[in-house]
C-alpha cells in the first residue's frame, strides 16, 4: 500500500463505520416512535437481505472478485454438499458451514495437485 | 444502595462475559477469520481490518466494504452499500429498546450501547432480558459483547495472518467461508418478506454488478428489497382481507 492508499482505506473505515452507526443511533433515538415490526422496519430488513443476497451471489457466481480465480463448480458443489448437511442435520448452520469449507478446501487442493 | 447496585453490575457484567465463552465468541471467531482473510485479499493492512471489525461491528457491511475496496469503488458508494447491508441494526435497536425503558442513563451512555447491537448478543438478549431485572441487563450484554469482541478480534488478526502464509486452496478456504455461512444463514429464513428479499436480491445481484461495479450493491438492495416489502405487503393486505394468498 502507498501513502495515498493507506489514507484513504482509513477514509472508507470511517465513513462505513459511521454509516453503520447512522442506523443503530437513530434506533435508538426514535425507539419509542417506530414500531420493531412497523412497515418501515420491515422494508429496511427487506433492503437488508436482498443487498446482503445479492452481494453473496455475486461473489459466489461471477469470475471477479476475491473468489473470482474459483470456478462457478468449485464453489457451488461445495455450496450443495453444505445445504445437503444442513439440511439433513437439524438445520445446524455450523454443520452445513463446516461442510461446505472442508468440500471446498479439498477441491482447491485436488485442483492445485492436478496442475492447470 | 448504591454499593448493592454496584455490586449487582459486577456479577452481571462477569455472567455476561462468561456466557458468552463458547459458542458465541466461537461463532465470532469462525466469521471473522473469513473477514480478516478476505481483508489481506483486498490488501487491507491489519490495523484498519481489526479497526473495521470494532467499528461497524456486522459481518454483512464489513465484507461489503472489504469486497468494494477491492474493486476500487468511490467512497460515496461503499458507504451507501454498507450502511444498506446494515440496515437491519435500525430494526434490531427497535427490538430490544422496549426493555431499556427503566434504564436510568444519559443520552451518550445509550448512543454508546446502541454501537454494540449486532446479531449474536442482540439474540442473546431478545432471548434473556426479559428474564432480568432491568439493573442486570446492560452490565450483562456488555460483559457478553466484550467476549464476543475477544473472539472476533482473534478471529480478524488470525485470518489476516493466516492469509499471508498459508497455501493458496486454503486461504480460498477462509475467503469462501463468509458466503458459506451467510448461505445456510440464509436457508434458515422463514418469512415470507425475508425470503422474498433474498431471492430478489440474489438474482438482481450478479446482473446488476455487471451493470455498474461500482452502484450494483446499493441499488439491488434498494430495488429488490423494496420489491419484496411490496410484494410481502399485498400478500399481507390479501390475507387480512380473507382472500387466498
Amino acid at each position: 500500500m502507498n501513502a495515498s492508499e493507506v489514507t484513504s482505506i482509513w477514509f472508507v473505515v470511517a465513513a462505513s463505520v459511521a454509516a453503520t452507526y447512522f442506523w443503530r443511533g437513530l434506533g435508538m433515538i426514535i425507539a419509542r416512535r417506530l414500531h420493531p415490526d412497523s412497515a418501515l422496519s420491515r422494508w429496511f430488513a427487506c433492503v437488508a437481505y436482498a443487498v446482503l443476497a445479492g452481494f453473496i451471489a455475486r461473489m459466489l457466481t461471477l469470475p471477479e472478485g476475491s473468489l473470482g480465480e474459483v470456478a462457478l463448480w468449485d464453489k457451488l458443489v461445495p455450496l450443495a454438499c453444505g445445504f445437503a448437511v444442513f439440511y439433513l442435520w437439524g438445520r445446524k448452520m455450523e454443520a452445513g458451514t463446516a461442510t461446505a469449507f472442508v468440500v471446498f478446501v479439498s477441491i482447491a487442493l485436488w485442483r492445485g495437485h492436478g496442475g492447470t | 444502595m448504591a454499593d448493592i447496585e454496584t455490586q449487582g453490575r459486577g456479577t452481571a457484567w462477569r455472567r455476561g462475559f462468561k456466557a458468552a465463552i463458547g459458542m458465541p465468541s466461537l461463532v465470532l471467531f469462525a466469521s471473522m477469520v473469513g473477514f480478516g482473510s478476505l481483508a489481506r485479499e483486498a490488501s487491507i493492512d491489519l490495523l484498519p481490518t481489526i479497526v473495521t471489525t470494532i467499528g461497524i461491528w456486522g459481518l454483512p457491511g464489513q465484507m461489503v466494504m472489504v469486497e468494494m475496496v477491492a474493486f476500487g469503488a468511490p467512497l460515496f458508494a461503499i458507504a451507501v452499500a454498507v450502511s444498506a447491508a446494515n440496515a437491519r441494526f435500525l430494526p434490531m435497536t427497535l427490538a430490544i429498546t422496549p426493555y431499556l425503558a427503566d434504564w436510568r442513563t444519559t443520552w451518550v451512555q445509550r448512543l454508546l450501547f446502541a454501537q454494540l447491537v449486532t446479531l449474536t448478543p442482540w439474540a442473546m438478549a431478545l432471548q434473556r432480558w426479559p428474564a432480568m431485572p432491568q439493573t442486570d441487563r446492560v452490565p450483562y450484554y456488555v460483559g457478553f459483547s466484550v467476549m464476543c469482541m475477544v473472539g472476533a478480534i482473534t478471529g480478524t488478526i488470525l485470518g489476516h495472518e493466516l492469509a499471508r502464509v498459508l497455501p493458496r486452496p486454503l486461504t480460498l478456504g477462509l475467503i469462501f467461508l463468509s458466503p458459506a455461512f451467510f448461505s445456510m444463514v440464509f436457508a434458515g429464513v422463514r418469512q415470507r418478506a425475508g425470503v422474498l428479499a433474498l431471492l430478489a436480491g440474489a438474482a438482481m445481484g450478479p446482473s446488476m454488478h455487471m451493470i455498474s461495479p461500482d452502484w450494483g450493491v446499493p441499488v439491488t438492495g434498494l430495488v429488490a428489497g423494496s420489491a419484496a416489502f411490496s410484494l410481502d405487503a399485498y400478500l399481507r393486505r390479501r390475507i387480512a382481507q380473507g382472500g387466498n394468498p
